[in-house]
């Protein structure tokens, strides 16, 4: 049994999948632009990885990121970095007191950060290394 | 004698008339052309607008700038030595006390084995009131506790 279907509706049928394709060339259009892809690694001494791929990850693990203290009543300050790969491995480190550099490293943290830090064996964060940059989105 | 006297009088005269007309044309109007002043003397071809680049509304500029920046040094080393002299000053009775219990209360807090956002936030309400030394200490302790696992991070954040 053969079934013709009106001229309209072939028509309609048409234009949504012309519709469709030029959408998809749209989304591709907005992505595009040279892209790494970092995820985080977690080792004994020091992780790495951007925090756009930690946050885009499919799994629920992945994070890095860093946090600056400071309070007005007190000479205290410390700046502090974490990470945790895919497999739930985690880093944490803190510096007492940081240069100034170490704390405009920390501070400069953002969505298009890729980040390392490296720390001793009293977990002190002996480096912080941030690169911000289009490629990390 | 008499013509002695006379050219005596006058150079008297034609000093004190030169004296006067550098008072005269030394006298600012404001404190900027005061400060200009000695800096347009030692360097005249200054003086001139147009002839080194450089006119006398650009070298006030400069000059503010100059002086806005020792006036900001001086202001953060008097900043430091205030924060240096507090450090040195003994801590009352009731500094040690809040400082005790702070310590207290952020060890009970680890010992606790696990570490949330309550738990991140009260210490970092606690690290404010501790000495130098015991921040540094604390600090290193929970570092050494969330990376061995004998504290369990609840959130994922830095400290």
């Amino acid at each position: 049994m053969n079934y013709i279907l009106p001229e309209a509706i072939v028509i309609m049928n048409k234009l949504a999948i012309g519709l469709a394709l030029a959408a998809t060339l749209a989304v591709q259009a907005a992505n595009a632009g040279y892209h790494y892809s970092t995820p985080i690694t977690v080792g004994t001494g020091g992780a790495y990885g951007a925090v756009h791929s930690a946050r885009t990850s499919s799994d629920n693990n992945q994070f890095i990121g860093c946090a600056a203290y400071g309070a007005v009543n007190s000479a205290s300050t410390y700046v502090a970095c974490s990470a945790e790969d895919s497999a739930g491995h985690s880093l944490y480190c803190a510096t007492y007191n940081p240069s100034f550099y170490v704390w405009q490293a920390a501070m400069s943290v953002n969505q298009a950060s890729y980040i390392i830090f490296n720390v001793d064996s009293s977990y002190n964060c002996t480096y912080i290394y941030v690169s911000n940059s289009s490629t990390n989105l | 004698m008499v013509r002695r006297w006379s050219v005596c009088a006058l150079s008297v005269a034609i000093g004190a008339g030169g004296g006067w007309a550098l008072h005269g044309s030394s006298s600012p109007d404001t404190n900027a052309s005061q400060a200009a002043t000695p800096v347009l003397q030692l360097v005249p071809s200054l003086s001139q607008p147009g002839s080194s680049g450089l006119d006398l509304a650009q070298l006030h500029a400069v000059i503010r700038e100059e002086l806005a920046a020792a006036s900001m040094g001086q202001a953060a080393n008097k900043q430091s030595a205030i924060t240096a002299a507090k450090e040195n000053v003994p801590a009352s009775r009731e500094l040690v006390a809040q400082r005790r219990e702070a310590l207290q209360d952020i060890q009970t807090m680890m010992a606790s084995g696990e570490w949330g956002d309550k738990e991140r936030t009260e210490f970092q309400r606690k690290f404010a009131v501790l000495d130098p030394e015991q921040a540094r200490q604390t600090l290193q302790q929970v570092m050494q506790g969330l990376n061995n696992g004998s504290i369990q991070a609840l959130t994922k954040v830095p400290l």
